[in-house]
């Protein structure tokens, strides 16, 4: 589904992404961890074709991600950023439907297939009830909410996220991240997800990344990854790793 | 958008078109010649070939001075109006900015500019009396250039990048502006008249001369209202969205410069109106970029019209600039328009 070889980034004299290799199965849900400043956002970008990689490419179904054109990305990529949607004037329909731009021919608006299925995603994502306030009367949580909901009416094969959660309180957090749970389970959705909340990460991920300083210090089941000596020496703390009661996962206790 | 915002946004449509016909034919009437509106509603209605009485019941005069005098000059303003309002919308969506106007990137400073240099060379009766508006106009367009010029390099246009350039740009040229008007003695007031805009003594040719660059640069902004919508996202969340943010921008940006400058090149830097009527227009129909365009071009025109008017009328038979009536009513608008989005809190 989602190649990535030899992929360098410099800023300037900085190299921030080093030779990056890894491949990720259609329908998986990858967590991409590291400390700040290792690269995982410059990765997200390059991933959704915003920036350029000074070497190496991006492969979306074998394609380069350089060969699609704008519109023909948005139908297979969305991206929901950390900062998610400002405070527009535009109502949550609105701002939903704008989704579907990368489905809508030139001087065409939005057809009666198009409102069908925004209607559909207001629905899942429990916002009828609010599909005409504007985003600016809307709580940090309902906005992630209608960020997700415009990147469910791109029907992507591959959703980017990140840090999607950094700003929302617990119930939130778990509110989002099951939604896109969800949604992945219904559509056979990829997800890529940047997150810095190690449990979370754990509990929704089946496969993780750890980046260090520009390079991949180790992928693989969560097990592998998440231990003791791998997060010493990535974050520079010592925390005990359990397994978490009814899951199964590997969880962190802060020390 | 449901189908209620929909018969809403027809209803504004429809009401200020009405009232854009109403504004003409009135101050048409308006004037030193007082002339009754049904007699100029008869005139304009013979002159466009839709009646023709057996017996015409007004004076050659009256037909003269609507026909030659009031309507060519009435419908220049409405189509600067229209210009500068178009334009204002284009350049808040794109600049993602409020306080944009038409000028914010330097057009006015560039038109100016080649007004001043033209005066002060004596220069005006070149080009069949046509140097000033084309040096302004080629003026006004090469700034943009310098303007967007400066600002990219490396990872596209980023709009606080073309804003600053803007700022410079428009220093400098204000810097030599400054420079001609203190060498221009006798011709001073000329070129200060001609900044402060005014719409006196203009014929049918100046209209003529607008009309293309508004229509072509007016079908540019419509043909991208959804692009315009999303651009309010951010840039990185437009491109995500299929948006080719770049390319809209650049595109955008020449479409309203080009209206902003064939409107400047005939009547001066007018003030206000592109700043102040996507604000009001924005808050009567939303920021869909569908609706706010066309609403916002008619209010431009109708409010153009009007303040003309009052320019011309107020202190009888003297002439106020243009220029000066928009400004007084403009600015204390867009404080009340402040203090108005301030008390809905945030």
């Amino acid at each position: 589904m989602l190649s990535v070889e030899g992929l360098t980034k410099r800023y300037g004299e900085q190299v921030v992404l080093n030779n990056i290799r890894f491949h990720v199965e259609k329908g998986t849900f990858v967590g991409l961890l590291g400390p700040n400043g290792c690269g995982k956002s410059t990765l997200i970008r390059l991933l959704a074709g915003i920036e350029r990689p000074d070497a190496g490419q991006v492969l979306l179904k074998g394609r380069p991600v350089a060969d699609y054109a704008r519109k023909e990305l948005a139908r297979n990529v969305a991206v929901v950023a950390q900062e998610g949607l400002p405070p527009l004037p535009y109502s949550v329909y609105d701002v939903v439907m704008m989704g579907r731009f990368a489905y809508q021919k030139w001087l065409q608006g939005p057809s009666l297939a198009d409102e069908a299925l925004v209607e559909q995603i207001l629905q899942q994502t429990g916002l009828t009830h609010l599909r005409h306030k504007p985003l600016a009367q809307l709580s940090g949580g309902e906005r992630q909410r209608v960020a997700i909901a415009q990147a469910m009416a791109q029907q992507p094969r591959l959703l980017l996220l990140d840090e999607p959660t950094t700003y929302l309180d617990i119930g939130h957090q778990l509110a989002l991240l099951n939604l896109i749970r969800q949604w992945q389970r219904d559509c056979g959705l990829t997800v890529v997800a940047v997150m810095h909340d190690l449990n979370l990460a754990a509990l929704y991920s089946e496969r993780l990344v750890l980046m260090q300083q520009g390079c991949i210090r180790c992928m693989g089941e969560l097990h592998d990854v998440m231990t003791e000596p791998l997060i010493r020496e990535v974050y520079g703390t010592t925390p005990i790793i359990l397994s978490h009661p009814r899951r199964g996962v590997p969880q962190v206790l802060l020390v | 958008m449901n189908v209620k915002q929909r018969r809403f946004f027809w209803v504004w449509l429809t009401g200020l078109a009405g009232l854009l016909l109403l504004s003409v034919v009135c101050s048409v009437s308006i004037g030193s010649a007082q002339l009754p509106v049904a007699a100029v509603w008869r005139i304009l209605l013979h002159k466009i070939g839709l009646y023709s009485p057996t017996l015409v019941d007004w004076p050659a005069s009256a037909e003269a001075i609507v026909w030659n005098v009031r309507l060519p000059r009435i419908l220049l303003a409405m189509l600067v109006g229209a210009a500068l309002a178009a334009a204002g919308v284009g350049f808040q969506a794109v600049l993602r900015n409020p306080l944009a106007d038409p000028y914010v990137l330097g057009v006015s400073s560039g038109a100016a500019l080649g007004a001043a240099v033209v005066i002060v060379f004596g220069w005006q009766g070149l080009f069949g009396g046509w140097m000033i508006p084309a040096i302004a106009f080629g003026l006004g367009l090469l700034t943009l250039f310098a303007v967007y010029r400066l600002a990219s390099g490396g990872y596209g246009v980023a709009v606080e990048t073309l804003l600053l350039s803007g700022v410079v740009v428009q220093a400098f040229l204000g810097a030599l502006l400054s420079f001609f008007l203190s060498i221009s003695d006798e011709r001073m007031q000329q070129i200060i008249y001609w900044l402060m805009g005014s719409f006196a003594l203009r014929d049918w040719a100046s209209a003529w001369v607008v009309l293309p660059f508004l229509l072509t640069g007016w079908l540019v902004l419509y043909v991208n209202w959804q692009s315009l919508n999303i651009l309010s996202l951010g840039d990185a969340q437009a491109a995500h969205l299929g948006v080719s943010v770049d390319r809209v921008r650049l595109a955008v940006l020449v479409a309203s410069t080009l209206i902003t400058a064939a409107a400047v090149s005939v009547s001066g830097t007018i003030g206000f109106v592109g700043l102040v009527v996507p604000h009001m227009m924005r808050l009567l129909v939303g920021a869909d970029h569908r609706h706010l365009l066309p609403v916002a071009t008619l209010a431009g025109a109708t409010l153009m019209i009007w303040a003309d008017t009052a320019a011309r009328t107020v202190f009888s038979p003297r002439e106020l600039p243009v220029g000066v009536i928009t400004a007084l009513l403009g600015a204390p608008f867009f404080g009340y328009l402040l203090r108005r989005v301030r008390r809905q809190g945030r």
